[in-house]
């Protein structure tokens, strides 16, 4: 029997270490030997922290806390019965729901690249190779032929999952193909989209799946050298890959001569400096030599002249993961998931399964990992539960600030690489951020220039004024002095900067601008000519003042009121004296008779 | 190698960018922030063009100074869309820099003289002239970059680092907008440098430990002028001149 | 596999907490700096990691040892001045005692982060990017943590508080005061 107790961050912090730890003291007390307890990664259901599963038979306990274990122990692991208040309570139903496969939020997934989380010790190799670890790699060595790997991943149809979706196959074939004296092969564990956190579930929780990838991708191109890159803001990520490391060296998969082949190999780990720009594969190079990370134009593409000028291929964590998979699983099988077709042309589909993070105003936040071609209507309301506390679904932000924000109208489009990008947006790395009523669409545009402003080189010209221009401009309108023509003039420096910009990072900066005005237009129209925020953000545009009507004088925005802008005493009305008032919205929050109006 | 430049049908040897053939075939294409003495940079893009590659169907936007001229390239450098983003360039770069005689005359040139955003007040407009002729071709690195974003700034190190400067003039030479000014004061410094006096083209490597004529009074020094009028350029760039025209052209 | 276990027992400790606090030890020691390049092979590639290990002996960057970096590998000082002050992980004043991260990524943003800012900024009396007269606290905005299931969040040294309340976020700070 094995106990998998989520320990990654999110379920760290609903005290899941101390979950993990009284599993272990109780076991050891009750003296069980046949019961191996394991801190492991991200579950995925994130929303219902602290996560446990109980293999094998698969029965999920959520929001545990240390003070449930000695009954698990002595209920569950003992004598085969169920803890029923630790069950899921499906909402829909009312009913207690025992195993996790059973689950609403898991069936409707397909977790080919997560499932096994639960189940694995990511310091302990021996999980992974119980799970048909390192097979896949055994199987291409034994076989011999580097170009036979480079076609089957191209037959497969897998495209990059860090966002630009490009066919990973021919990626490979272009560097095994390109000139240079050696080779390199990058795994980009910058996860740098705001709101996204696939990578670090996998690298933290399995992280052998991404290290196994990036030796047989190694093996098809030629590389001696590899390179896993992971942001700076993942410390665990780069403990759980340099644990992961030393053991799959110990184990003869990584080094001099992999497992009799003669193939030799191996990988370090570097760490960012904090810089969303060196997700960008000619940044993250730059980094790597050691240099800021300024990206270069890519006339010459990076598998021709990459890393200190040689051939290299550089892909995604997630990309990498897919890898074993598919060598184990064949083509046949991977090639049923997903949409298109991709049999003579591989940018003809959207194969396997992509992870979202689904977050935001959603209820059941977390990992989602569903075939592509998922709606995504199924994805935030059928697994995602829809958006909490009786409020409506507004928008839904996917691609990071590369990317889009979706209305309602358009969530039966199916999530896949090309779908997307004819409304606007794009799939990206997978960041889903759910937005209801109480979201300010021109804020949320801001909010990405505003991040980008800062993120950005500064090299070139158009993104370094452009986002100080288009940040100027939508400051003005959130301030509440947008003119007229403030639209147009938006659209103009964004079509500027689309065009002009020497990287990615510039060339889609203006996506969540461009699509929040063709979506929702009417809300610009109302910051600027009728300087109102219908979604009650935009303090510059917001008064609170007390309905004396409702008012009980019961005292609390008073006592909540930060800038003492409150005046009245208990039982008498209260007055709000707007000119100190900073517009925080405590009393909104706190008052229980809906006295204070906005 | 064989390529069509605004219609007509032209030849270019092997590594010319499509600015350098332009350049050579009398095509005037704006390129602030590129210098025949440095690598291309690519920073201000003022350079775009239009490309179309040979059996694509899809026209792309490309820097001129970087983009290499392959076989069957189709250029155009003067199509609407390249108008249009030309002014738009050149509408942010007045905003940030709107007292720059350079910026005003470049800007005023394709009919743009009134930015719609708020400006700025720096005349520094980031082209990296100064940074890459004190790397690339004097070799003292005395100034970069820092930070980055909107607060991208040229600095020498710690904001107060003067010690690697040669005092050798080659940044205010190549600086388009006069935002870099020669010190008086780092002169001062240098010619004090261990007690003894030195000039600036000794330490340059032009002239030989002589003995200064003028006293080492450097604002009455004339070799900037002597050196510019035999060479038409700044002398430190003189060496940079020979070292690239092995290049081919066009 | 005994190293297996020894590993694990690495990663339990990690569980348990990293040994935090800021490192006091005196700049300038040019023993300790000369260790780090050696780790790192002295490559002029490896800046990154030999500066990520210098902030973790002094929690910043200071001068005198930038200096001694650009002249052991032959590394011109502004290119240094450039990699320092372009990465943001990098700081060449010295921090706080404590030190507080708030996660501004989309997620958070969208869940309230913004009236979290300025709830703890009225609390600490500083701006974001600050650090308190006193030397106590340092208050900065980070750009998603990667925790966005629990959003909004924070890391006060190194520990993640999680599903922050504007309303509520002052009181758990009093304590660093």
């Amino acid at each position: 029997m094995t106990v998998g107790v989520c320990a990654d961050t999110g379920c760290r912090a609903c005290d899941s270490v101390n979950v993990y730890e009284a599993f272990r003291r109780e076991v050891a007390r009750e003296r069980l030997r046949k019961v191996e307890i394991k801190a492991t990664g991200c579950h995925g259901y994130c929303e219902k922290g602290a996560l446990v599963v109980i293999h094998p038979r698969g029965i999920l306990y959520t929001q545990v806390k240390p003070g449930d274990v000695p009954e698990i122990v002595a209920k569950t692991l003992k004598k085969g019965e169920i803890v029923e208040r630790l069950l899921f309570l499906d909402p829909a139903t009312g009913k207690r729901i025992r195993l996790e496969g059973e689950v609403p939020y898991y069936k409707k997934q397909m977790r080919l690249i997560l499932g096994n989380n639960s189940r694995i010790d990511p310091a302990d190799i021996r999980d992974y190779i119980a799970l048909e670890g390192y097979e896949a790699l055994r199987r291409v060595l034994e076989h011999g032929k580097p170009q036979a790997v480079v076609k089957t991943i191209t037959k497969s149809g897998l495209r990059g999952r860090g966002g630009g979706g490009f066919p990973t196959g021919v990626k490979w074939d272009t560097a095994r193909k390109a000139r240079g004296e050696r080779r390199y092969v990058i795994c980009n564990a910058d996860e740098g989209d705001p709101g996204a956190f696939m990578d670090r579930s996998i690298c933290e929780g399995n992280p052998h799946s991404v290290i196994e990838g990036i030796i047989i991708g190694a093996y098809a191109v030629g590389a001696h050298e590899g390179y896993i890159y992971v942001r700076n803001e993942y410390p665990l990520a780069v403990e759980a890959l340099t644990v992961a490391l030393e053991q799959a060296r110990e184990c003869g998969f990584l080094g001099k001569n992999i497992l009799s082949s003669g193939f030799s190999f191996d990988i370090s780990i570097s760490r960012g400096g904090g810089a969303f720009v060196c997700g960008e594969s000619t940044a993250l190079m730059a980094s790597l030599e050691g240099r800021p990370g300024e990206p270069r134009a890519k006339y010459v593409h990076t598998v021709e002249k990459g890393l200190f000028e040689q051939p290299t291929v550089l892909n995604n964590v997630e990309t990498w993961a897919n890898v074993p998979k598919i060598i184990l699983g064949g083509l046949d099988w991977y090639t049923k998931i997903g949409t298109g077709d991709v049999s003579t042309n591989p940018w003809g589909g959207s194969k396997g399964t992509k992870i979202f993070s689904l977050v935001g105003t959603v209820r059941n936040t977390g990992l989602v990992e569903v075939p592509m071609g998922t709606t995504l209507r199924e994805i935030i309301f059928g697994i995602g539960g829809g958006v909490p506390e009786g409020k409506t679904f507004k928008a839904v932000q996917t691609g990071g600030p590369s990317g889009g924000c979706l209305p309602e109208s358009l969530l039966d489009l199916p999530v896949d690489f090309d779908a997307l990008t004819g409304a606007g947006s794009m799939m990206g790395s997978g960041g889903m951020i759910v937005m209801d009523e109480d979201t300010c669409m021109v804020d949320v545009a801001r909010y990405f220039i505003d991040f980008l402003k800062d993120e950005s080189c500064g090299k070139c010209l158009p993104c370094r004024e452009g986002l100080r221009a288009l940040l100027e401009i939508l400051n003005r309108i959130t301030e509440g002095r947008g003119k007229r023509g403030d639209i147009r003039l938006l659209e103009e420096v964004s079509e500027g900067v689309a065009e002009t910009s020497l990287c990615a990072l510039g060339g889609s900066a203006p996506n969540p601008v461009l699509t929040t005005i063709r979506y929702f237009r009417d809300e610009y129209v109302a910051h600027i000519r009728d300087k109102r925020c219908p979604a009650g953000v935009c303090k510059p545009l917001l008064r609170f003042a007390v309905v004396s009507e409702s008012c009980t004088g019961c005292h609390a925005c008073f006592k909540a009121c930060p800038a003492s802008c409150i005046t009245g005493k208990a039982k008498e009305i209260h007055v709000i004296d707007e000119t100190k008032c900073i517009k925080c919205g405590a009393c909104y929050d706190v008052c229980r008779f809906e006295a204070i109006a906005r | 190698m064989k390529f069509v430049l605004n219609g007509k049908k032209r030849m270019a040897a092997k590594g010319t960018t499509v600015l350098e053939a332009a350049r050579a075939a009398g095509i005037d294409i704006p390129a602030v922030c590129a210098h025949e003495a440095l690598e291309p940079y690519g920073a201000c893009r003022l350079c775009v063009v239009e490309v179309r590659e040979k059996g694509k169907k899809r026209r792309r936007v490309v820097a001129s100074c970087l983009y290499p001229v392959k076989e069957g390239l189709e250029v155009e450098t003067e199509t609407a869309k390249i108008r249009k983003l030309r002014k738009f360039l050149l509408e942010l770069l007045l905003a940030r820099s709107p007292h720059a005689l350079y910026v005003k005359e470049l800007a005023a040139r394709y009919g743009v003289t009134r930015p719609r955003f708020s400006k700025l007040d720096d005349d520094c407009i980031l082209c990296g002239l100064c940074v890459r002729v004190c790397s690339e071709v004097v070799g003292a690195n005395a100034i970069g970059f820092s930070l980055r974003g909107i607060s991208r700034k040229i600095d020498s190190p710690f904001g107060i680092d003067h010690s690697r400067c040669l005092a050798c003039g080659a940044c205010t030479y190549v600086c388009p907008t006069g935002a870099v000014q020669m010190e008086y004061t780092r002169i001062m410094e240098l010619r004090r440098e261990g007690g003894e006096h030195r000039c600036r083209y000794t330490l340059m490597g032009f002239l030989p430990d002589a003995v200064c004529s003028l006293n080492y009074e450097c604002f009455r020094c004339e070799i900037d002028q002597r050196y510019r009028g035999e060479a038409g350029t700044h002398p430190m760039l003189v060496r940079a001149r020979t070292k690239r025209s092995g290049k081919a052209r066009g | 596999m005994n190293k297996v276990d020894s590993i694990r027992a690495m990663r339990e400790k990690l569980l348990a907490g990293r040994g935090g606090g800021a490192g006091t030890a005196r700049p300038q020691e040019a023993g300790v700096v000369r260790k780090i390049l050696e780790k790192h092979g002295r490559r002029a590639s490896q800046i990154i990691a030999i500066l990520h290990d210098m902030q973790g002996v002094y929690n910043y960057l200071p001068e005198p040892d930038l200096r001694l970096i650009s002249r052991e590998l032959d590394i011109p000082l502004t290119r240094l001045y450039a990699i320092a002050t372009f990465y943001k992980a990098f700081r060449l004043v010295p921090r706080g005692r404590h030190e507080v991260s708030l996660c501004m990524g989309t997620a958070c943003h969208v869940r309230g982060a913004m009236r979290v800012k300025d709830a703890i900024e009225r609390e600490l009396g500083i701006k974001a990017g600050g650090t308190t007269d006193d030397m106590r606290v340092s208050f900065e905005t980070v750009r998603c943590l990667g925790c966005c299931g629990q959003a909004p969040v924070m890391v006060v040294d190194e520990a993640l508080v999680t599903k922050l309340d504007h309303l509520t976020v002052g009181t758990t700070l009093e304590k660093y005061r």
